[in-house]
């Protein structure tokens, strides 16, 4: 039997170094990054095989954030934290939906992303410090991908127009200010009586018995 | 469906991987990622058991290994204790740095990526007893685990483990 070759299945492992040590060869890697992506659907589980603090440096902490940065333009995006359990080795899953060709994908075609696990958010990044920049891999997924957790949209605040603004622009009822001094605790209006000019200054009546017409009278 | 659910029938006994570089590619220095593709090309059914044959495509990306210079950059530098020894004047009157720039710069900039291909096939046959319901099932590959280190230079060592699954079922993919 014949089978369909476009089930989609790839399975990447990528190893994770810390960025001064890639030329020197005396390092393995400091953990994998496994990647499996099923048609538009995929996986990322990561661990570290050394205490994440070794590298870091720093004290206790818990969470670390991991950020995808399209090789091309340089593009970061946050895509969750890497936590530490009791030993220190750090764990982090996310999952994940690529764009498929046809899909609306605006990028058709292998992506290369860098994979980094930093202290620092990517907002104060900084390109040329690589001391924050804790573990690095690099992988060429086959097509974009996306994140598949909820964002939430942005809700634009409704501004409700109040009834006294509504009455302030009704040309027939005008707030005016007559007095100066003006007089405290007390507010003044014009009232205007005009003629319905449209109508040609006629009242619009009813005539019981001819109910579809209406009479002028 | 996420893919953490799907659910393996069967997993195959680990697969021993030895790669060797074809002769124009540079000497492996660190390993940055492996993908793997299996596929299965033929699947047939037999009275007893399950006839499957396919292959797996390794793609290796790795950065060149520099042993060889690095242990001569060293020694140089030891050598000569004059620090403007090491620059040479250009033809346009400049100093340059006879250091060269691999050490500084390619550390910063992202380094030269060499990625390898290979394909292998396999060939397999599977008892009709680990298969629950062999009427519904359509075998599909996918990767329990894979690993892959450097062995000397120019070859590679590893391992490969494959796993069974149904794709026939709806709502799998």
């Amino acid at each position: 039997m014949e089978v369909s070759k476009d089930l989609g299945y790839r399975f990447y492992n990528v190893f994770l170094y810390p960025p001064d040590s890639l030329s020197n060869e005396v390092r393995g890697p400091c953990g994998t990054a496994q990647i499996e992506v099923f048609g538009d659907k995929g996986r990322l589980t990561c661990h570290t095989s050394i205490p994440v603090e070794k590298l870091s440096g720093e004290g206790l902490r818990y969470e670390f954030p991991v950020l995808f940065c399209r090789e091309l333009d340089k593009e970061m995006f946050n895509v969750g934290y890497l936590k530490t359990d009791k030993s220190g080795l750090g764990e982090f899953a996310w999952e994940f939906t690529t764009a498929i060709p046809g899909n609306g994908g605006s990028m058709n075609g292998p992506v290369t992303y860098r994979f980094l696990v930093t202290t620092r958010q990517e907002g104060s990044l900084d390109e040329g410090r690589d001391s924050v920049i804790l573990l690095e891999g690099i992988v060429t997924l086959a097509s974009e991908v996306r994140d598949k957790r909820v964002v939430g949209f942005k809700k634009e605040a409704k501004v409700r127009k109040t009834d006294r603004n509504a009455s302030e622009t009704n040309p027939l009822f005008q707030k005016v200010d007559p007095f100066h001094p003006p007089i405290p605790n007390t507010s003044w209006w014009r009232i205007s009586i005009q003629p319905d000019l449209d109508n040609g200054s006629w009242q619009v009546g009813y005539c019981p018995r001819q109910k579809p017409y209406r009479a002028v009278f | 469906m996420a893919i953490r659910d799907i659910e393996k029938t069967f997993v195959f006994p680990r697969i021993p991987l030895n790669f060797e570089l074809p002769e124009n590619y540079p000497e492996v220095g660190k390993i940055l990622n492996i993908s793997i593709v299996p596929e299965i090309t033929h699947f047939r059914f037999g009275r007893d058991e399950l006839e499957i044959k396919g292959e797996y495509q390794i793609a290796v990306s790795y950065i060149k290994g520099q042993s060889d210079s690095g242990t001569d950059k060293l020694e140089n530098r030891e050598f000569c204790d004059n620090f403007f020894s090491i620059l040479k004047i250009q033809s346009n009157g400049l100093f340059t740095d006879d250091e060269p720039e691999s050490s500084l710069i390619n550390s910063k900039t992202s380094p030269e990526l060499y990625t390898v291909h290979f394909n292998r096939s396999f060939h397999t046959y599977l008892d009709l007893e680990v298969i629950p319901r062999p009427r519904f099932f359509r075998p599909g590959m996918v990767v329990e685990r894979a690993h892959l280190e450097r062995n000397g230079g120019r070859t590679l060592k590893g391992e490969l483990v494959l796993g069974l699954v149904n794709v026939a079922r709806r709502g799998f993919r």
